[in-house]
């Protein structure tokens, strides 16, 4: 079809079964994607004193924090890297992770009143809350930059590699996030697993301890969870340390596509009573 | 191409009543789910399923109506008479229960004034913002941007975070973006009453505007002078029932006469 949107029409009746949302349709709307995307970094950094400050703050003084407590007092070992630069490598896409799962997750709790007010591809709220995101990493990667300069790591060809493992960490965040959300919207429980989860989640991935410290079958545990693979890879992509991407990070891929798919179907089956429920 | 824009056949949304909040909590879905197996196994039984303590109620019930192309189309009735149920589901917000409706063309639905506008956001990035989630596109609020501004009156405001407003320059601004959507069919929900007599003038004036340029227009009122001088036809719901259909000074006379 040459000109889909000229004189569309439109069939409303009772839906039934288990689909997943439409991706045409969010393509159509993508431009008010684009708007929610804008509208949460906008204000994100209009109320704060200390603006895109806060961007670098929270992970580097993690960083300052897991360096003095893990590095020095418990002497968790680091990959023979400075201790501050490689909790750093793993802070930075950890908090990226998190930013973008627990905004997804109350997105659809914090949008009731575009909910009940309009139509559009519902999708697009969680969406928007993990690309969001994306700002504040840009600005913390610019400080793991400076860190590597200090330390004299200097990046080889895998750097090219950063971005797929970006885009495996945006992607548990919108799975995780698109279950969150429809979740959150029934059952106002999830509000308080949320932070919860955050916790054990981060204790669960080798962010202040090396994946190495780990042998067996506590390993392969460990491989299960997408957010390992992201970090590891972070750090082997720009620091140089532990093994080039293997069967662990297609463990880790196929975990994200089955929580992806089962937390779209989910979220569309959600959508259609969403506006009574919210 | 046909001349109808809007068909609705049986439509009915049913809604669950209870002193209970709507949304679950876990415990409840759990205890449900376990229970399903011993339910099952009664049913089969013979034995009657119980009624479920909670109720239910027809907001809205076996509604047929159809709409002409650049007809405007005037719904009265009571609260809860399933009025701004009926506009809910041809907006698709909800889903209807039962029944189905098809609509020709690109729908806008100005169900509130502001939908979506932030408080902290001036009113230059309102008018996008709030542009975009009534359906605009980028380049449609591009081009028609001055004339929103010079609509609304806000002037040198413009740069200001509307929560720095007053409520009646909050109306306009967000009134000044709703009038200037202009989808194929609107769905208008008691949008009239606002702002002062001068802009509610100004409102009606554009409103009529929308109508003569072919906009098939549903407005949901108290108000039947709004609905008169703007609509030719009218339809008058009650208990979630199309209780009389005809033109507007008829059917304002009935529900007059049946609300006293």
């Amino acid at each position: 079809m040459p000109l889909p949107e000229r004189t569309p029409t439109i069939v409303i009746k009772p839906s039934r079964g288990w689909h997943l949302p439409s991706a045409r349709e969010i393509w159509q709307y993508r431009e008010l994607l684009y708007f929610l995307v804008w509208r949460d970094i906008k204000v994100r950094y209009k109320q704060t004193v200390l603006g895109a400050a806060w961007a670098v703050l929270q992970p580097f003084l993690t960083m300052v924090v897991f360096s003095l407590f893990f590095g020095r007092l418990a002497g968790i070992p680091s990959d023979g890297l400075p201790y501050p630069v490689f909790s750093y490598a793993g802070l930075l896409p950890w908090t990226f992770f998190s930013q973008g799962m627990n905004q997804a997750g109350n997105s659809l709790a914090n949008s009731a009143h575009l909910i009940t007010k309009v139509y559009f591809p519902r999708a697009i709220i969680p969406l928007a809350a993990v690309l969001a995101p994306l700002v504040d990493f840009a600005i913390a990667f610019a400080v793991l930059i400076g860190m590597m300069l200090y330390y004299g790591i200097v990046p080889t060809v895998t750097a090219l590699w950063l971005p797929v493992f970006l885009l495996l960490a945006l992607m548990t965040a919108l799975a995780v996030g698109l279950w969150l959300a429809a979740l959150n919207a029934q059952y106002r429980d999830i509000r308080h697993v949320v932070p919860f989860l955050t916790q054990l989640w981060m204790f669960a991935t080798p962010v202040i301890y090396p994946s190495t410290l780990l042998t067996g079958v506590w390993r392969i545990l460990l491989g299960l969870n997408p957010m390992t693979s992201v970090v590891e890879g972070f750090r082997w992509t720009l620091l140089g340390v532990g093994e080039p991407p293997g069967r662990m990070v297609w463990a880790s891929v196929g975990m994200v596509a089955v929580l992806l798919i089962t937390g779209a179907v989910y979220f569309r089956r959600t959508e259609r009573t969403l506006a009574d429920v919210v | 191409m046909s001349d109808v824009a809007i068909r609705i056949e049986g439509l009915g949304k049913r809604y669950r009543l209870g002193e209970r909040a709507p949304y679950k909590t876990i415990r409840e879905t759990i205890t449900r789910a376990a229970a399903a197996p011993f339910r099952a196994l009664r049913s089969r039984s013979g034995a009657k399923i119980p009624p479920q303590n909670s109720q239910y109620i027809w907001a809205l019930k076996d509604v047929s109506l159809e709409v002409k192309r650049g007809e405007a189309l005037g719904i009265i009735g009571r609260n809860g008479s399933g009025k701004s149920t009926l506009l809910k589901i041809l907006a698709r917000i909800t889903e209807p229960t039962i029944g189905r409706a098809q609509i020709h063309g690109q729908v806008g639905s100005l169900l509130e004034v502001g939908t979506g506008f932030h408080p902290e956001l001036t009113g230059r990035e309102n008018i996008y913002l709030n542009g975009a989630i009534l359906g605009m596109s980028k380049a449609e609020i591009v081009r028609r941007f001055d004339e929103i501004v010079a609509f609304s009156g806000i002037g040198k405001f413009l740069d200001t975070p509307v929560k720095h407003y007053s409520s009646g320059m909050y109306v306009r601004l967000a009134f000044a973006v709703a009038v200037h959507v202009t989808p194929d069919v609107l769905l208008l929900d008691e949008v009239l009453a606002v702002g002062d007599h001068t802009f509610r003038e100004k409102c009606s004036r554009k409103l009529y505007e929308i109508k003569a340029n072919g906009t098939t227009v549903l407005l949901v009122s108290h108000d039947l002078t709004s609905i008169d001088s703007l609509c030719a036809r009218a339809v008058w719901l009650e208990q979630g029932k199309v209780q009389a259909d005809g033109n507007p000074p008829e059917i304002a006379e009935r529900y007059m006469l049946h609300s006293c």
